[in-house]
């Protein structure tokens, strides 16, 4: 029975490489769960002495053959384990741990699952790091050994000497064993490593920025990509205001010189439609044709002269008169450019305005008929009326030809943007070449 | 200038172009009464003078001004200054007359004196011109270079001092 007590023990205390670990952190708090837990590693640790015994000395192996060996085992004891288990953390973690370790492994589970807890608070920083994990393992396997000496007392205080050797022996097993259980433990630890990351600030690759969703992460490069970007538009943002009140002008007057593009069409059209309704109409008598004109007569007036008068203003526009150049004067009286239409399109205004007596008095026939009572000066003021008309109606198809052949001429924008600069300069020449 | 100043000034300016250039044209149609006639008179006559004030408060703003260089901004823009004030005594003629003969009968047929023919002819003629000028000056007083300090300037001060 001694020897078999010597044999059993030295099995236990290697197998123990972790079971002497588990009094240990009983004293904490899983002092009621981890006991059942020791009364069945004894169990187990007879039935893998024939392992053993096979095995020799060498550690992984007597621990592969338990996870392969004994899985009618596993059955029963899993059924403790998962219950220890679900007690002190989530099955899934333990789960896997269980199945391939069921009796050596078991006391572990629970004494890493509570090591670890200790282990980080004292060395969070050197956890944090997941490279330095065997060192960090190696110390800690040994800090487990320290008070699996002064925890489980009763396999300890039998032979010191004897337990003094199986801890060299225990480290060695450590070694290999976290291979193994690195994984499983990792999984574990994340549960404290991420309080302990909450505890530690580390620098991270992300940032986390507050949206109206919530905190989003960003990787700091794209970030300061972005910012870098913001940057620059900013930078050519300002930039775009002071020139903007003389670009907004000029953006205006564009619209306007579109819109007086069409005008400029309209009119003449306009004034074709009503050469050819008047001279239709010239051919019925003449009460006849002041019967179907009289209606027409004042608004055509007033549209034609809101049309001219836009026209003139755009004709204007275009070969601005307001600063006018010698070279600009000579250009345009000899017809080189197509300020002519100006004068054009006054002329039709004039003409326009010239005929509003002869068609006031043709509104006014209804009211007061005696306006056309005699024939002669009906005559005579419907021939001034047709020739007039005739007239105004050549001038705004003129104009409109001669403003077509050069549709895109504004010398207005071009000296508003340019020239006011010139008129300074030539007004400060003329300044100071006056008084010397 | 700020646009955000200059933008509702201009709009303004050009708002108040178009309601003079609109009763221009349509005044004729519209008699339909002596006092009608008067309110859309007396609304183009404030619509000038309103645009004449928006005009020299513009002046007033810019630098040249401010610089006590008041000559050098009065012979840049004598030309459209004058055809303003041309216009609006032209207008104010025309209207006085007008009413003058309407306001009894306001279909009455007056073409016969031809020198109101020839007033009311000068006088829209005198409008386009007042126009294209108006808009042009409005916005070549959008210059920024009117409202900054500049090297110009300075010359000029030395040299008026």
């Amino acid at each position: 029975m001694a020897d078999e007590e010597t044999t059993t023990k030295k099995v236990p205390t290697k197998k123990k490489g972790l079971p002497p670990i588990s009094p240990r952190n009983n004293n904490a708090e899983t002092t009621d769960e981890t006991r059942p837990v020791r009364r069945k590693k004894k169990k187990p640790a007879e039935s893998t002495e024939n392992g053993h015994a096979t095995g020799g000395e060498e550690k992984p192996t007597p621990r592969r053959r338990a996870k392969s060996a004994p899985p009618g085992e596993k059955s029963t004891e899993t059924a403790d384990d998962t219950k220890d288990d679900s007690a002190l953390t989530t099955p899934k973690k333990k789960k896997r741990k269980p199945k391939p370790k069921p009796e050596g492994e078991e006391a572990p589970t629970s004494d890493r699952s509570a090591t670890s807890a200790p282990d980080d608070v004292g060395g969070s920083k050197t956890s944090l790091i997941k490279e330095d994990g065997t060192p960090r393992k190696k110390g800690k396997k040994k800090k487990g050994a320290k008070k699996a000496r002064d925890g489980s007392g009763e396999p300890a205080g039998l032979d010191d000497s004897f337990f003094a050797s199986d801890l060299q022996d225990i480290s060695e097993d450590v070694v290999t064993k976290d291979t193994k259980e690195d994984e499983a433990d990792e999984k574990q630890k994340t549960s404290y490593l991420t309080t302990a990351q909450v505890l530690h600030s580390q620098p991270l690759e992300k940032v986390f920025i507050e949206t109206r969703g919530g905190f989003k992460g960003y990787n700091k490069a794209q970030l300061t990509k972005r910012m870098i970007q913001e940057q620059e538009e900013k930078a050519v943002e300002p930039e775009q205001p002071t020139r903007t009140t003389m670009e907004f002008g000029l953006a205006t007057h564009r619209v306007f010189k579109t819109l007086c593009l069409f005008l400029h069409g309209l009119t003449a059209g306009l004034a074709l439609w009503e050469i050819v309704i008047v001279y239709v109409l010239a051919q019925h008598p003449d009460t006849d044709f002041l019967d179907h004109y009289e209606k027409l007569s004042l608004p055509v007036q007033c549209v034609f002269y809101l049309l001219f008068a836009l026209c003139a203003i755009s004709a204007c526009d275009r070969f601005d008169i307001g600063n006018p150049t010698r070279r600009f004067v000579v250009q345009a009286l000899t017809l080189q450019n197509g300020a002519v239409s100006i004068f054009v399109y006054l002329a039709g205004l004039v003409l326009s305005l010239s005929t509003i007596d002869v068609e006031d008095r043709m509104h006014l026939r209804e009211r007061d008929p005696t306006l056309w009572n005699s024939t002669s000066t009906t005559e005579t003021e419907l021939d001034k009326f047709r020739s007039l008309n005739t007239a105004r109606g050549v001038t705004a198809i003129l104009g409109w030809f001669i403003i077509s052949l050069a549709p895109n001429a504004d010398r207005l924008s071009k000296n508003l943007h340019e020239g006011d600069d010139e008129i300074l300069a030539g007004e400060m020449e003329l300044d100071t070449v006056s008084p010397a | 200038m700020l646009v955000s100043r200059y933008q509702p000034i201009l709009y303004l300016q050009y708002l108040l172009l178009f309601v003079d250039i609109f009763l221009n044209a349509f005044t004729e149609l519209l008699r339909y009464q002596n006092v009608i006639l008067l309110v859309l008179y007396v609304v183009q006559d404030i619509c000038i003078v309103f645009a004449v004030i928006i005009i020299f408060l513009l002046f007033f703003n810019t630098f040249i001004f401010q610089a006590g260089l008041v000559s050098i901004l009065v012979s840049k823009f004598k030309v459209p200054i004058s055809v303003t004030f041309i216009y609006f005594s032209l207008c104010l003629g025309l209207h006085v007359w007008t009413m003058e003969r309407r306001w009894d009968n306001t279909n009455i047929y007056m073409w016969d004196n031809k020198g109101y023919q020839a007033l009311f002819i000068i006088q829209r003629t005198c409008a386009v011109l007042h126009y294209y000028f108006y808009k042009r000056t409005a916005l070549k007083l959008g210059d920024p270079r009117y409202y900054q300090d500049s090297e110009w300037i300075h010359r000029e001060f030395e040299r008026r001092r």
